[in-house]
């Protein structure tokens, strides 16, 4: 594996709630290495998001980032200055989200608003910007973007507005993108264009990715590396057709029998019971012992994240290998 | 389809078109010879189809293409243009300019559980309220029939009296299918259930589905875009596209041999989990996007995406052909080819 | 399943929070006690006309009458004590204000409700006339109801009800269409359930939040419409004077130095007024959810 682009350790994101304060994210560590597609899973309330923005230093009051450090290229983020982080943003790092109207300003045009991303960091003729926005369109499969860039973000479809927002986040040629579940919003025939043009467009430029997705199909088809959250921690991680051929943690097991595709049809599926606990009110110890089949009296304190190579996990009965769901 | 003796729901020739009330101005500029373009929509184009009793049949397609709409009009929750649909040979909505629904044997579970049930109303009124105005319990006795639901789709007695908000999105959709259920229905439309639920949780009422098709027999269209649900629960799918139904045909046939390019091109679409190698996944995207369902091609609405694409598909729209496995297609395909 | 809060109770903690709105609602609420138990706190009956001393007419501030008694506020042209006149036209006009107030909300919230649920002719026609109306001023409408059906607390009443009913229709209306989309409503249809128990237990309590700021603003606003009638002489008979007669009655005092026959009624009627506006605005930015954080 060549250097790490982004390192982050030990992150723990905070919220203060009138009902108490919780952990979004709690003592999560993870290295992108550059040019890697990093896959992060969780179900909603996970800290997947959350994730995501406290990389780029998006946490707003009444959250804050309490611990950890998060370095880009041995660049330390965790407290930069609002002024600091806006001119890493874009630049260094961009991110996409599921809605695209959230980023598209809808009283602009696509060209416009494309050059003034340009200008937030470069000071380039209109000619040539104007250049590199029909270039960047162009490869994120906008047909005829010369004519099309002058138009406004509602005469475009949801797919090619989710388009737009990703050549938007293209543009400054960022080394790494934060893609919140970028195609979640989408038809399968829409998703199954951008998954591709995505995957090529990571191998053509070198950009690495971190791609947030409750979907593990989706995330199988375009990560190398999976990462599991959990109720604000990580609990699994490892190259993603090792995970998902042989998890190792329980509850990586159980999303895998959750899905529809792989039993037979008509028969149960082996679900986890329950759903996740509040944040606010997680269980002593393990998060998923209530849950969880082999809970016992060990689970009673939270395991720590245990590297074993490739892998790493956080469980005190880590399945045996050979177990493929 | 012919109807056959065990259809319970029957869907004849149904269309739903849309159109936005013409405001007052609009019209006086009519009147006055100026032209005013009235924007109609046709969500539903001449769909018909059969639920066999005690059957699953499931309806796919992608946004935008109807589905949900034919199901809220097989739910007699909008009235069809044209065409109607049955059951066990009665009409769901009654006669006149504003008809209403006329029978209490079809009922309805939406997608989002959060916007489907009455914020200011309690669980167990919200459960009650639909039998008690029919009469199918009484008041004395509403308090148990609403027990009795909530343990068959899994909840503590106790959540008669509290209020949707202080339940999970899981524990909602729970209670919107006990809501539907109390009503004692032949036949259940579910509208894409499980969509907005978590991988876990989706499992788990995926199960309930399967659960309560084993012990109560219920008949049901089960709509979704999710190709991995249908295919676990559902006996026969139909797809749909651009309001029309393109392929219809037991599950297992349509999945391993789908005759319709639009069927295959979607199949392509789905990513599937892969745990083989590390080798990159390829999809065979479909090319473009839907076309407006205000203008949709002339034809077949699939020839401007298809890749057979011939010149009879652009002006001559194909019927849909076929017994246990139709197709809407000039040219269906014929094996699934490499 | 988290603990039991009822909107209510959630409604209420936030409330706390505004200082300004806890005093205005405390002034309310004094207010409103003061002038319910205005026959057993005020030193006079004003009514009645026995009880009344034309000698003791138009004298200032801490007067002490031929009853005995003090008269803090001065007394009226009338004789009568001003302070009794205050807390009994208070009576008067916060009655006046809610049964106005409530019929136009029941009428208007029902209208604007049935125009949303049933759509189409019915909807156009109910709509097209609040449309109508509401190009009028109120008061211009107020004013011509109140000359056509003559003196007397129900006329006085009904015309306020017509000059207010349109803005509960309209806000209604708006809420309504809102809720009618919603898969709750589509759910109560293919039960079925009857039209009026969709709109009446499950539409309509839907579209109570924005209502509550319509009714805030305007029992206020027919308080103050009120007072302007009874101020042009349109409004109760002289014998049951409200606030605004009260201030019209001691108008042509006001040069000659008597100024508490206008001016204490008038501070009373203002005060009442600022204070249920300043309960409405936080009323109002609780209940809008563009506000909400």
């Amino acid at each position: 594996m060549s250097a790490a682009l982004l390192e982050v350790s030990g992150l723990t994101t905070r919220f203060d709630t009138r009902n108490g304060s919780l952990n979004a994210v709690e003592d999560v560590s993870f290295t992108v290495a550059e040019g890697e597609i990093v896959g992060l899973v969780g179900e909603s309330g996970s800290g997947k998001s959350v994730t995501g923005f406290s990389i780029l230093g998006l946490i707003d009051p009444p959250g804050r980032i309490v611990s950890g450090s998060v370095k880009l290229n041995g660049r330390e983020l965790v407290g930069l200055s609002h002024a600091e982080l806006r001119s890493m943003r874009g630049r260094e790092i961009a991110m996409v989200f599921q809605d695209p109207s959230a980023t598209l300003n809808p009283v602009l045009t696509i060209g416009r608003q494309m050059r003034l991303a340009i200008a937030a960091h470069e000071s380039l003729s209109e000619q040539a910007a104007n250049a590199r926005c029909i270039e960047v369109l162009t490869t994120v499969g906008i047909p005829d973007a010369a004519r099309r860039i002058e138009a406004y973000p509602h005469q475009y479809s949801g797919g090619m507005r989710q388009r737009v927002a990703i050549a938007i986040a293209l543009l400054n040629r960022p080394k790494l993108i934060i893609c919140d579940e970028p195609t979640t919003a989408l038809d399968v025939s829409i998703q199954a264009q951008i998954l591709t043009e995505m995957k090529s467009l990571a191998a053509k430029l070198g950009t690495a990715m971190i791609w947030i997705s409750h979907d593990l199909a989706t995330v199988s088809s375009v990560a190398s590396r999976i990462l599991v959250m959990y109720a604000g921690r990580l609990i699994e991680a490892g190259p993603i057709a090792e995970v998902l051929r042989q998890p190792r943690h329980p509850y990586t097991k159980g999303l895998l029998n959750s899905l529809p595709g792989i039993a037979t049809p008509g028969q149960d599926l082996v679900q986890i019971p329950g759903s996740m606990p509040s944040l606010i009110d997680l269980p002593e110890g393990c998060s998923f012992r209530p849950r969880c089949d082999f809970a016992d009296g060990e689970c009673g304190v939270m395991p720590a994240l245990s590297v074993d190579g490739a892998r790493s996990l956080r469980c005190h009965h880590a399945l045996a290998r050979g177990t493929a769901p | 389809m012919t109807t056959s003796r065990e259809a319970l729901v029957q869907v004849e020739a149904v269309s739903k078109r849309f159109t936005p009330d013409i405001s007052f101005g609009d019209r006086l500029a009519s009147w006055l010879g100026s032209p005013v373009e009235t924007r109609t929509v046709h969500a539903v184009d001449q769909v018909s189809f059969d639920i066999r009793r005690g059957e699953v049949l499931g309806l796919v397609g992608e946004s935008g293409c109807g589905k949900s709409t034919l199901g809220r009009v097989v739910a007699g929750i909008h009235p069809p243009s044209n065409g109607q649909a049955m059951i066990d040979g009665l009409t769901v909505m009654g006669e006149g300019r504003n008809p209403l629904k006329t029978t209490t044997r079809i009922q309805m579970v939406f997608q989002d559980p959060f916007a489907s049930l009455d914020p200011r109303v309690r669980i167990g009124e919200t459960i009650s309220e639909g039998p008690l105005a029919h009469g199918l319990v009484t008041k004395a006795g509403a308090g148990a029939y609403v027990s009795r639901w909530l343990e068959a789709v899994g909840l503590p007695a106790d959540a008669a009296e509290r209020f949707p908000h202080q339940f999970s999105g899981g524990q909602r959709q729970r209670v919107a299918i006990a809501r539907a259920l109390a009503m004692q229905p032949d036949v259940l439309i579910c509208d894409e259930p499980v969509a907005s639920l978590d991988v876990s949780i989706q499992a788990q009422i995926i199960n309930l589905f399967l659960k309560l098709r084993r012990e109560l027999g219920v008949t049901m269209l089960f709509i979704s875009h999710d190709l991995g649900v249908v295919r676990h629960i559902c006996d026969r799918v139909a797809i749909m596209y651009l309001g029309r139904i393109v392929e219809m045909g037991p599950a297992a046939e349509i999945f391993a041999n789908p005759r319709h390019p639009y069927t295959r091109a979607l199949l392509d679409s789905v990513p599937k989990l892969v745990t083989g190698s590390d080798a990159l996944v390829t999809f065979k995207p479909i090319q473009g996007e839907l076309p407006s369902p205000l203008s949709p091609p002339s034809g077949c609405h699939f020839h401007l995406r298809c890749p057979f694409v011939k010149a009879r598909c652009k002006t001559d729209p194909p019927d849909l052909d076929g017994h246990a496995h139709a197709v809407s297609c000039h040219f269906p395909l014929t094996k699934k080819a490499e | 399943m988290r603990r039991e809060s009822t909107p209510l109770s959630r409604f209420w903690d936030e409330f706390r929070l505004n200082t300004v709105a806890m005093v205005a609602l405390g002034v309310v609420v004094l207010i409103s006690a003061l002038a319910l138990s205005a026959p057993l706190i005020s030193p006079q009956n004003p009514y009645d006309l026995a009880n009344l001393v034309l000698t003791d007419a138009r004298r200032p501030p801490g007067f002490v009458g031929s009853k005995g008694f003090t008269h803090w506020l001065g007394t009226d042209a009338q004789g009568r004590d001003l302070l009794s006149a205050i807390l009994y036209g208070l009576r008067i006009s916060i009655q006046i204000g809610l049964i106005a107030g409530g019929i136009a909300f029941s009428l208007g919230a029902m209208l604007g409700a049935f125009a949303a649920y049933f759509g189409g002719r019915i909807e156009a026609l109910i709509m097209r006339i609040i449309d109508l109306q509401l190009s009028f001023p109120a008061i211009l409408l107020a004013l011509v109801l109140a000359a056509l059906l003559g003196q007397g607390k129900w006329p006085l009443i009904a015309a306020l009800v017509t000059a207010q009913y349109a803005y509960f229709a309209r806000t209604a209306h708006g809420a309504a269409a809102t809720e009618r989309s919603k898969d709750y409503v589509d759910a109560a249809l293919s039960t079925p359930l009857k039209a009026s128990r969709v709109v009446f237990r499950h539409i309509l309590p839907n579209c109570l939040p924005p209502l509550i700021v319509v009714a805030t603003v305007q029992v206020a606003n027919s308080i103050a419409l009120e007072a302007t009638l009874s101020f042009l002489g349109l409004g109760l008979p002289v014998t049951e004077p409200s606030l605004g007669m009260l201030i019209a009655n001691g108008f042509q005092y006001m040069l000659s130095g008597r100024y508490w026959i206008s001016i204490y009624p008038g501070v009373a009627l203002i005060v009442l007024i600022v204070a249920i506006n300043l309960v409405g605005d936080q009323v109002r930015d609780q209940l809008n959810p563009r506000l909400k954080r």
